[in-house]
């Protein structure tokens, strides 16, 4: 695919007028409401407190992994295989919790043992995070194709651990559902990553060099960036919070099914995207974006289950989610066909 | 002040090879401390190759570097800074999403705690240099909001800033008007003044002769002399980079016969580049485009060509009022049109120079169910390629990357040479095309408006404007500012209506 | 084998004839230039060694039965990875035509007669695919989306529609009791020749279209260079948009043959096949970057997957096991486009 340079591309004209396209930015905003409203006249639990502690809670897992999404998505990179990489650092999780040889039990009696637990997915997460970043940076292989086939790699590696089994994973889940100050522990990790990556993304030189890279690689690359180490540090870093959200998924769920993580890639893309951050590159940010996007996201997801929709319908909403959200990335977008 | 005695660079035996195929063989090159030297030669000379090695982009194979003699062996372009050696390039390096602070410290952000970039710092410093180009910015603009000729000079500002002994300009001019040129010029001679080495790279000789010391000629990946200022002679230099006497620069203008308007445009309006474009283009008539950069002839030839929606106005073609343009709708109407960018908008670099070439007359060989004709096929670019004669081995393997700027820009030619066009609009058709290559384009588009057709040539070459045209118009912030018809052609005139 | 009867054929394709002139003799650059299938050749000897049964004719049979709808859904996206995009939707309309068609056959009130239903559920299943087809096309060239998250998106949303469907229909995935002339199509004992037949004319005239037609060169023009091919008057825009068509109508063909060989409506018909589409279309060496590759290289590709698929299956192995080495074999042969592009000195992608 060839890479774009927007000084080159001549402004062109959008397709639709501005008025209408910033119409349409806010429509999703508008459309949004609108099933709010939805959901809380048809559960009054929907609109309280409680909830949407519920709703920060549920998000927290995979706002994490919108973060480290939107590393990617910066650099005009995209990876759907954080989904799987969640799946093969709960299994491992699993495994580990359930075969006490390997993990004696008794660690978890302090803070240690989910230190050990989530510092093991963290080094799954970098690891497949790695091998994605140097496909894409090294091999030049597009990235939604290298991430499509290390998703199937390592979805194939997880299922062997686990064996096509459930293991049980709630030696995790006192920790991982515990609240302090009333808050979750889970939403206490997102906030902190969150400001994390905001500064690193916003304040520092390397968070720039993304932004550069995203928006030309060829010209990062003349001036003197390290543009394939920056990629690459980028897929590491979102592997690493895919893997941690798999724990923390994991400790919540209290158990890793076989479709554990299966199409959160989905939930994730379409929350960074929602957000803000575009899939062309060079533009991107994690406060608000990243947090909006998946906060929006989960508390679709969490209506639909309040007024019992079929599970089935989900897929399409999530579907239609990303269509929408990119539709309106797209319409803003100048430049040419990809 | 030049200092004669005191060599700040000195490369001994430079040879460079790219897939077995020696691109320098063995330069030999001294430049001194604080002089300006122009260096000049045909597109595919080396030049690029050259300065690459000096800014460390490309790694020295074979002989060696001195600078202020101590060895100087570039593993980096990093490295190349660090050692005092600025290569500006040719195009921009700016990121379009990035402010213009941001953008001058790309590579090296002073940084406090955790990482965290010294804002305050860069604004300051950006702002220092804002104030030193009289640049109409602020430290915060986002270079995506900003005209191309300031880039330019953001682009020049931001390599200024770093310490440096040794500087190389590769066209540095290209988009820049008159008025920033000049300062662009006060300012190498500030740099030359202050004891800083200049490699000055340009194609237009009239500003190399304007600013050097010295100038070398290199061609075929040798230099073939070196020239002090008092020695300058236009011919002569010309004579060195081709290997021959160019008699004659343009081809004889002979009178043709002009017919009925082929295209007509009125009021044609784009973006806030276009504004109120009128022209009418005659059967047998080649009209020039002049401007400077900037005042949109690119943008009213894309819009005439439909590459860009226009947003008013109307276009007539033989006579015919159309509604919506687009390429293939105008190439169905036999008009032909070559962009300035020929690797990225005019060519398949990946394709066979028969791909290339029959991809616009392909409609017209179709047989039953959009067959191809091959045998149709094969005679016409074989044709095409002895009328045009492009050097080529196998038509239908060698890639069109494999090609010289020269031989390729007679590809695109011949692309819509074959499809026989009534109407001809070329952007730049000899950009990056060296003095031999031109003359054969030159032949061609006489011979296309000999053939009864209609010629638009934008170029920002006035001399080869007077060359080959019957009449030129200037374009002038987005508009037509004059219209001069070949009895009356006169740079000045024509210049003093672009300005 | 195959490839003989085929290659006098080939020999007529420019780019083929070029490397086989290159080739000369000599079985060293034979191999080399047709790896491949060389590869392919080592397995199925391999296969017909060491794996029990699968030299069986029921076995053979079913391994061409299996390659049938492969080869024409790969087909189709073939098309559009030639034309520098992707389409994920395929497996979509493969669950949603599978779905819709069978419930045409078994549910509706046209289902007691079959002389009706079947064509129309035929009928219908393509159209499915055209549909979804069209609005891919209509997203990728009017809305400007990328094409890989357009056809995530209609993939998500039309997948999800089948189940729906399925379970607001027939309560479950799966819709049986389809009428028994149906079963035809899909190859049902003495039939075998007919998807395989159906197939190998789609491959065919896929394979005329892309060498032999000026749209198939707009195709691979659109796929090497997109801007220069608009300014060369090429309808970038068309090219796209029909090619989204065909990938969906080819798509909704596939789900005719894989319902009739399932012979029932299967929800999750799809779900786990896009891994093998996309590793049949690069194993066989077209670039996912667009503008290089083939048809000819897309069967090489579905008889090497479909052979993995079979044994695997006949050795009992897992299906992710099997999805984990499709996913290592994609990355081989992008590894091996890599080199290629290195040898050639070209920097895309």
């Amino acid at each position: 695919m060839n890479t774009i340079n927007t000084d080159l591309t001549k402004s062109k004209k959008t397709i639709f007028p501005g008025t209408f396209s910033h119409l349409l930015k806010y429509g999703v905003y508008v459309i949004f409401f609108i099933m709010v409203i939805f959901f809380a006249t048809k559960n009054p639990r929907f609109f309280t407190v409680d909830n949407f502690l519920l709703i920060l809670q549920q998000a927290s897992p995979l706002g994490i992994v919108v973060v480290g999404m939107t590393f990617v998505l910066v650099l005009a990179g995209i990876d759907i295989s954080v989904g799987r990489i969640m799946f093969i650092a709960a299994s491992v999780i699993g495994y580990l919790l359930n075969n006490t040889t390997l993990l004696p039990l008794a660690l978890f009696e302090n803070v240690g043992g989910y230190l050990i637990v989530f510092a093991i997915c963290i080094l799954i997460g970098s690891l497949v995070g790695y091998v994605n970043g140097a496909l894409i940076a090294k091999l030049r292989i597009v990235p939604f194709i290298a991430t499509l086939a290390i998703g199937s790699v390592i979805r194939g590696i997880g299922l062997t651990i686990s064996n096509s089994r459930t293991p049980s994973t709630t030696y995790i889940s006192g920790f991982v559902n515990a609240r302090v100050f009333g808050l979750p522990v889970t939403l206490i990790f997102f906030v902190v990553i969150a400001l994390v990556f905001d500064f690193i993304l916003r304040f520092t030189t390397y968070g720039r060099y993304l932004m550069a890279i995203g928006n030309s690689p060829e010209m990062a690359r003349k001036t003197g960036i390290n543009v394939d180490r920056n990629i690459i540090i980028a897929y590491i870093l979102c592997g690493a919070l895919a893997g941690l959200a798999g724990a923390l998924l994991a400790g919540q769920i209290g158990a890793v099914s076989i479709t554990f993580g299966e199409g959160n890639e989905f939930i994730v893309i379409a929350a960074a995207v929602l957000g803000g951050t575009s899939l062309f590159g060079g533009k991107g940010s994690i406060i608000p974006g990243a947090i909006i996007g998946i906060v929006l996201v989960t508390t679709i997801m969490n209506g639909l289950a309040m007024v019992n929709a079929s599970p089935y319908i989900y897929t399409i909403v999530r579907g239609c989610i990303i269509f929408f959200a990119v539709m309106v990335d797209s319409i803003n977008y100048k430049g040419d066909l990809r | 002040m030049i200092m004669p005695d005191k060599i700040m660079l000195k490369m001994t035996d430079i040879k460079k090879s790219f897939f077995g195929v020696n691109v320098l063989h063995g330069i030999n090159y001294d430049l001194l401390k604080g002089e300006i030297h122009g260096l000049v030669g045909e597109n595919g000379a080396g030049k690029s190759t050259l300065m690459n090695i000096i800014g460390g982009v490309l790694k020295n194979e074979d002989g060696h570097m001195e600078i202020d003699s101590t060895l100087y062996d570039p593993i980096s372009p990093k490295f190349a800074t660090d050692s005092g050696v600025l290569f500006i390039h040719q195009e921009l390096n700016l990121f379009s999403n990035m402010t213009v602070a941001e953008n001058m410290f790309i590579d090296g952000y002073p940084t406090g705690f955790a990482g965290k970039i010294n804002y305050k710092k860069i604004r300051t410093l950006a702002t220092e240099y804002i104030q030193k180009y009289d640049l109409p910015v602020t430290p915060d603009t986002k270079i995506g909001t900003l005209p191309m000729g300031t880039r330019q000079i953001i682009e020049i500002a931001k390599a200024l800033m770093k310490k440096a002994r040794i500087i190389i300009f590769d066209e540095p001019t290209t988009s820049l008007s008159h008025r920033e040129k000049e300062k662009l010029f006060s300012t190498i001679r500030q740099l030359k003044a202050s004891g800083i080495s200049i490699i000055y790279i340009s194609h237009i000789l009239e500003d190399v002769f304007d600013l050097c010391d010295r100038v070398s000629v290199l061609r075929d990946g040798m230099i073939i002399g070196t020239r002090t200022r008092e020695k300058l002679h236009k011919q002569e230099i010309i004579k060195m980079m081709v290997g021959r006497e160019l008699d004659q620069e343009y081809v004889t203008f002979e009178q043709r016969a002009i017919g009925e308007t082929l295209l007509k445009a009125t009021g044609l309006r784009q973006g806030n580049m276009v504004k109120d474009v009128s022209v009418e283009l005659r059967s047998g008539e080649i009209v020039g485009l002049y401007g400077l950069m900037g005042a949109g002839r690119t943008e009213f030839v894309r819009t005439l060509f439909g590459v860009d929606k226009k947003d008013s106005g109307d276009v007539f073609i033989n006579g015919e009022k159309i509604e919506k343009l687009s390429p293939s709708l105008c190439v169905g109407k036999g008009m032909a049109f070559i962009t300035e960018d020929r690797r990225e908008e005019g060519l398949f670099m990946a394709k066979s120079v028969k791909d290339n070439m029959i991809i616009v007359k392909l409609k017209d060989i179709l047989g039953k169910f959009g067959i191809i004709n091959r045998k149709q096929e094969q005679s016409l670019v074989k044709s095409a390629i002895g009328s045009l004669s492009v050097r080529v081995g196998d038509y239908n393997i060698q890639p069109i990357n494999n090609l010289s700027g020269g031989n390729q820009q007679k590809v695109v030619f011949g692309k819509w040479v074959l499809m026989e066009p009534r109407i001809f609009i070329m952007d730049e058709p000899t950009r990056g095309v060296d003095v031999g290559a031109k003359f054969e384009i030159y032949s061609i588009i006489v011979d296309m408006a000999k053939k009864g057709c209609s010629v638009l040539m934008v170029s920002s070459e006035i001399e080869e404007l007077i060359g080959v045209c019957d009449r030129i118009l200037v374009m002038n912030k987005g508009r037509i500012s004059g219209e001069i018809v070949r009895p009356e052609f006169n740079k000045e005139t024509i210049v003093n209506l672009a300005l | 084998m195959v490839y003989p009867l085929f290659r006098s054929y080939y020999r007529r394709v420019i780019t083929l004839s070029i490397k086989n002139k290159r080739a000369g003799n000599t079985p060293a650059k034979f191999v080399r230039n047709n790896s491949v299938f060389v590869f392919l050749c080592l397995a199925v000897l391999l296969s017909a060694i060491f794996v029990p049964n699968f030299f069986s004719a029921y076995n053979i049979k079913n391994y061409f039965l299996q390659a049938s709808d492969l080869l024409i859904i790969a087909c189709g996206l073939t098309f559009i990875v030639l034309n520098g995009g992707i389409d994920f939707s395929v497996t979509s309309v493969l669950a949603l035509g599978s779905v819709v068609g069978a419930y045409i056959m078994a549910l509706s009130p046209l289902a007691p007669y079959p002389a009706f239903s079947i064509p129309l559920s035929i009928f219908v299943t393509i159209l499915i695919g055209a549909i979804v087809g069209t609005i891919n096309g209509f997203s990728i060239t009017i809305l400007k989306m990328p094409s890989f998250i357009a056809t995530l998106a209609t993939q998500l949303i039309f997948s999800g529609i089948a189940i729906l469907f399925a379970s607001k229909v027939a309560l479950r995935a799966s819709i049986n009791g389809l009428p028994e002339p149906f079963f035809i199509i899909g190859g049902e004992g003495k039939y075998f020749l007919v998807p395989i037949a159906i197939s190998a004319s789609i491959f065919f005239i896929s394979h005329f279209i892309l060498e032999y037609t000026g749209f198939g060169r707009n195709i691979l023009a659109v796929g090497t260079n997109p801007k220069a091919s608009n300014i060369s008057g090429v309808s970038v825009k068309k090219t796209i948009f029909i090619l989204c068509l065909l990938s969906g109508v080819y798509a909704g063909i596939a789900s005719v043959i894989a319902t009739s060989r399932n012979q029932a409506g299967i929800a999750s018909l799809g779900d786990k096949m896009f891994i093998s589409i996309i590793a049949s279309i690069v194993i066989g060496g077209t670039s996912i970057a667009g503008g290089s590759g083939g048809f000819k290289q897309t069967l090489i590709g579905v008889f090497f997957i479909t052979l993995i698929n079979n044994t695997m299956n006949l050795l009992g192995v897992d299906w992710y096991i099997t999805m984990l080495f499709q996913g290592m074999l994609i990355l081989v042969a992008a590894f091996a486009d890599y080199m290629m592009r290195v040898r050639r000195g070209s920097r895309r992608g």
